[in-house]
């Protein structure tokens, strides 16, 4: 296994920066305000929508939970997305729509249209061992784009591995795709690799990731869960790759009901907002 | 009856606007070459009340403390107006087509003769319709002797191409030499300058825009006409940096790396000399 990770580590840092190259880049948002606000996709593995982020641990899920987001994304964009598991599998959806406008190369308005993205996934974990798990997720991808339809799927894998009870390590690799004829060009998916850790101290979660794509700048991951309060959870995130980012969230449950909040300022593109709310049936 | 036309007199001054509510912000009187049609002043209006500036005039000295008429601001067609914490530029006839500027850009486009440089009695001033000061500038560093300014003193010498400023927009302590200093990239800002901060939203002409190698699309801030100034910054929708234009708003749909972006659609910010707006644009390829 650890020949694999390096492997793979090899390969992505190989390629090129290349950023924006890259067709579906909706797949690069956040799809769950508890995994926007820690950063930590790959090794969250409590939580009831942490299988979002790695379908492995969804191994780990006897209950069935149902979770809606919304995500007020950057210059009034909205994504809207809801997920359903049962033990072991998952279904999710996620919607996003970006208004525009038309205009000639003088500028002048020729009218206003939606390009819309789509995605419905499948999910399925499983244990390898005790406390190792996998999992898969199957991605039907639909792009509209000025008019135009484009259909694709995607592959996303995960693996976790719990040493202890307070220390986690896990694997992402997602958008594995073919690559896909838009207009004219053929384009490739935003495939990247995770690679995190998680230890747990008292009250406090700490988790500490690394994303690679080999188009992009290794971006590096850093986030804090504190729980205040039996109900209460507050979490901070960090990433950096040209910029430092920072992230804030803050978490509710009782009983079978939860809500998460993150918050996401970027410096030059304003605020990002994500709400996930859900329940235990 | 006195009782009363005390009252109305006391109202009228009331009424009226004191020295620098409105104020000369910012002119160049020696342009690079030719100054002939290339000279400009802009005002600034410190007020929070939008002013008729109808019939104002830019009187220039001819003496120590003497002004003759240079320029009246007056149509037979139209009034002007002064927005309230805003600008107002007046320009020479042909002054856009070297700022590259667009036509409409000024407010009042005047024409005379007389150029604020060719002159010893480097001064100009600014008064109402009931020819009261409003504010007065002495410049290029001219003598008391020669022109008396704010405060008995004169802005320095701006040399050519560069204005006189004040710094912020619309300071006047009534010393003049205080209050100008020398800026080596003129902003001529005209009233629509007031929409800078309010419309805040840039787009791309064309949009959807299909890159291919050899063509560009231009991202366009309305008000920043010119883009003289212009930095601009392309994302994608995960908020990653992957276009960076300094000093110009064309775009030939190339990443950092000089490769074409994919189809999609991306996030603009544009930031020109005194704001930000942002919009959004289509790539297809």
């Amino acid at each position: 296994m650890k020949k694999i990770i390096l492997l793979l580590i090899c390969a992505a840092v190989s390629f090129a920066e290349n950023p924006g190259t890259k067709s579906f880049a909706f797949l690069k948002m956040p799809v769950s305000a508890r995994l926007a606000a820690m950063n930590g996709s790959s090794v969250l593995w409590e939580g009831r929508d942490c299988w979002r982020g790695n379908p492995a641990m969804l191994a780990f899920r006897q209950d069935r939970t149902a979770t809606f987001s919304q995500n007020a994304w950057y210059m009034s964009t909205k994504q809207n997305s809801a997920a359903v598991n049962a033990g072991h599998f998952g279904l999710s959806w996620q919607n996003y729509n970006f208004d525009d406008t038309a205009r000639d190369s003088a500028g002048e308005k020729l009218g206003d249209f939606t390009d819309r993205y789509g995605v419905m996934g499948l999910s399925y974990g499983f244990r390898l061992k005790r406390y190792t798990v996998t999992g898969l997720t199957y991605k039907k991808l639909s792009q509209k784009i000025y008019g135009e339809d484009y259909d694709h799927s995607a592959w996303d894998f995960g693996f976790l591995t719990q040493p202890s009870r307070a220390t986690a390590f896990g694997a992402v690799l997602s958008n594995v795709g073919s690559k896909k004829k838009i207009i004219n060009a053929k384009e490739e998916l935003p495939r990247a690799l995770e690679l995190g850790a998680l230890q747990k101290m008292g009250r406090f979660y700490l988790v500490s990731e690394v994303k690679l794509t080999g188009y992009e700048k290794i971006q590096y991951l850093l986030g804090l869960e504190f729980k205040q309060q039996k109900n209460l959870t507050l979490r901070m995130g960090s990433s950096y790759q040209d910029d430092l980012n920072m992230s804030f969230g803050l978490g509710w449950q009782d009983g079978g009901y939860f809500a998460d909040l993150a918050f996401l300022p970027h410096g030059a593109l304003g605020y990002a907002y994500i709400t996930s709310v859900g329940f235990k049936f | 009856m006195k009782r009363a036309l005390f009252l109305l007199s006391l109202l009228a001054a009331c009424g009226r606007l004191s020295a620098g509510s409105v104020v000369i912000n910012e002119f160049v009187y020696d342009p690079d070459g030719s100054d002939e049609s290339y000279e400009w002043i802009e005002l600034y209006n410190n007020t929070s009340a939008d002013i008729t500036i109808t019939n104002w005039k830019i009187q220039k000295s001819s003496s120590v403390d003497g002004f003759t008429d240079f320029i009246k601001i007056s149509s037979s067609t139209k009034s002007f107006v002064i927005g309230a914490k805003s600008f107002f530029l007046m320009t020479q006839s042909q002054v856009h087509t070297r700022y590259d500027w667009g036509a409409d850009y000024p407010d009042f486009i005047y024409s005379n003769e007389l150029l604020m440089s060719n002159s010893s009695l480097q001064g100009i001033r600014l008064t109402d319709d009931s020819d009261v000061e409003m504010d007065r500038v002495a410049y290029d560093g001219v003598s008391a002797d020669s022109v008396y300014g704010e405060g008995g003193t004169s802005a320095p010498e701006a040399g050519s191409g560069k204005s006189l400023t004040r710094d912020p927009a619309g300071a006047d302590s009534d010393n003049n030499a205080a209050d100008f200093y020398v800026n080596s990239f003129p902003t001529p800002k005209s009233s629509k300058y007031g929409s800078f901060r309010e419309e805040s939203v840039c787009y791309a002409a064309p949009n959807p825009f299909g890159p291919d190698g050899s063509n560009s699309c231009f991202i366009i801030f309305p008000a920043d006409k010119g883009a003289l100034n212009a930095s601009v910054e392309i994302y994608d929708l995960g908020g990653m940096l992957v276009a960076k234009l300094t000093g110009t708003n064309e775009w030939d749909g190339r990443n950092r790396y000089g490769n074409i972006v994919a189809t999609g659609n991306y996030f603009i910010v544009y930031t020109a000399l005194k704001g930000t707006a942002r919009g959004k644009m289509t790539v297809i390829r």
